[in-house]
């Protein structure tokens, strides 16, 4: 049995608008249980904690300068292997693009480059230098480092494993890569992948090869941005598996967080309380109205879980298509 | 070196035990075909009608083709071993749910012009135990759709058989599909196929020993 349990155990108050350079969000954690030898399909329903809130003073090409001098050091949000193990990425916290990540590929000491995801831009966002209507102010940004295996799966027992799954390669059931914890680290073969970013809203597999129930707990910032997402089909007339996970630390319905593309969409999903490996994933079916399981339409009744990712079957376009997933969370509204 | 041992241990456990699960789906809305015009016994496509399907576990082919099977006392909602001629077969039956109306759903197939209507399937069907729990079940063994006209599987009850090469089971843990062969119109596909009742149809040579005793006990009496 997976029991799922959320607490915001710090209400600070969410100040991240003006200028602020050390803000907190609500903290709060989610706890997984892992029955014995089974898997569970794990997402973050938290993020990390952000380590810079404010204002984006101007953009220049992929370069967002922010208001204020927040005094940071060259390159501080850059990975270094041994001296710096995490990597940041910038979210735009307001307007249109908000939620949108993109990877911090160097940084000055007001100014982060970024790397974009294929698929987005840095258009349509207001800055001081350039208002975009009907903005009055810059829109927020925050800066905060992704999860990675050690930071997001921590207190499980040797022999405990991350399925990863490939997010560029073009199909369906594609074959995940293995993480395992050997009680110290976590490996790839004999590589270590402690640091390995996970991309947002990217969805794992966590199996628990024990004969124990294990617990693990994510503590994190609470999202208090607009939910969004790439969902791309890689090919022409291939569908696209893409594992995700919605954030929020609260289940939200089905139907009222946008999903649904095209009709012959699909979303599987497994039983993370049921026991077994490899467990049979059940399916509902977007028909261009509703969402379908088998005969039963489950539009209103379905609701995605905090902690818990789920596989997006897109299905195939004529020729490789991104479509933006773009929703505000109903505790946020 | 403890946790070392432990973790070794683990590893070892881990690659020795069993997976479980499988989704087939015949259907394949807005990409590929989704099965259709499934009809009872008296050739009527029919909605509600129980499906499910049966696997030929050992690879010598379904028991007289499929096409008379024994009664199944387990039902149809039950999954186990059909019998044939009187004796267990080698073929698995697992239940799937009903036959549906999909135009009232809103599906289509991948042509997007071919609306399946009544007779159709369009849930999947979720196996869970792993394979390693039902004897001789593995990965590419033969499988066949199975329909059941009244939703019964006693003697005398008709069903529906259809194989195709493309039936195979799948890995455990990855959904896949198989509704390429009933993209476009399906043609309608009768119930035909009867449960038999082996106590009622004695074997050949069974009736020749029945015989050969009648005409032993003849002969006795003529010489008293």
């Amino acid at each position: 049995m997976k029991r799922i349990q959320f607490a915001v155990a710090l209400l600070a108050a969410y100040t991240g608008l003006i200028h602020a350079q050390v803000v907190t969000a609500p903290v709060g954690f989610v706890s997984v249980t892992v029955q014995p030898q089974s898997d569970v399909a794990l997402g973050a329903p938290l993020n990390r904690a952000e380590e810079f809130q404010g204002v984006i003073q101007s953009i220049s090409g992929n370069t967002l300068t922010v208001a204020g001098t927040p005094g940071w050091t060259a390159n501080q949000f850059v990975y270094a292997s041994g001296t710096q193990p995490k990597t940041y990425y910038a979210r735009i916290d307001s307007g249109a693009k908000e939620g949108l990540i993109a990877t911090i590929s160097s940084n000055g000491t007001g100014s982060v480059t970024v790397t974009l995801p294929s698929g987005e831009d840095l258009t349509n966002i207001s800055t001081n230098a350039a208002l975009v209507s009907p903005a009055t102010t810059g829109d927020s940004i925050s800066i905060a480092p992704y999860w990675t295996p050690a930071s997001l799966v921590t207190g499980v027992v040797a022999g405990t494993q991350l399925l990863v799954y490939p997010t560029n390669i073009p199909g369906i059931n594609l074959a995940a890569v293995t993480y395992v914890f050997n009680g110290t680290n976590w490996l790839q073969g004999a590589t270590n992948v402690n640091d390995v970013a996970f991309q947002f809203g990217q969805g794992l597999t966590l199996r628990n090869n024990s004969t124990s129930v294990q617990t693990i707990s994510i503590t994190g910032s609470v999202p208090m941005t607009g939910h969004r997402l790439l969902i791309k089909t890689l090919a022409a007339t291939t569908r696209q598996d893409v594992r995700f996970f919605y954030s929020s630390p609260v289940p939200e319905t089905i139907g009222n967080v946008g999903l649904g593309f095209a009709p012959g969409d699909q979303l599987l999903f497994t039983d993370n309380a049921a026991t077994g490996r490899n467990k049979a994933a059940t399916t509902l079916t977007w028909n261009g109205s509703n969402w379908l399981q088998g005969a039963t339409v489950v539009t209103t009744t379905f609701q995605l879980q905090p902690g818990v990712s789920y596989i997006y079957r897109k299905n195939q376009t004529a020729t490789p298509t991104n479509f933006v997933w773009s929703d505000l969370q109903s505790y946020l509204q | 070196m403890k946790s070392k041992l432990l973790f070794l241990a683990l590893a070892a456990f881990a690659q020795g035990s069993a997976f479980a699960g499988a989704t087939i789906q015949f259907a394949e809305p807005f990409f590929g075909g989704i099965p259709s015009n499934l009809a009872n016994a008296s050739g009527a496509v029919t909605n509600g009608m129980k499906w499910g399907i049966v696997v030929d576990t050992s690879g010598n082919g379904f028991a007289n083709s499929g096409s008379s099977y024994d009664f199944y006392a387990g039902g149809v909602n039950s999954a186990g071993f059909f019998s044939a001629n009187g004796g267990t077969s080698d073929d698995y039956f697992i239940p799937g749910t009903v036959t549906v109306d999909a135009s009232s759903l809103g599906l289509q197939e991948g042509d997007l012009s071919t609306v399946p209507g009544n007779g159709s399937i369009v849930d999947d069907l979720i196996f869970n135990p792993a394979y390693s729990s039902v004897t001789g079940l593995g990965i590419g063994d033969s499988f066949a759709l199975i329909w059941f006209s009244s939703s019964t599987s006693a003697a005398g009850d008709k069903y529906g058989f259809f194989a195709n090469p493309s039936f195979t089971m799948p890995s455990e843990g990855n959904p896949t599909s198989y509704g390429t062969p009933f993209a476009g119109t399906d043609p309608v596909r009768t119930a035909s196929n009867t449960f038999q009742n082996p106590t009622l149809a004695p074997e050949p040579s069974r009736v020749m020993f029945l015989a050969l005793g009648g005409l032993g006990l003849l002969m006795r009496r003529r010489r008293a």
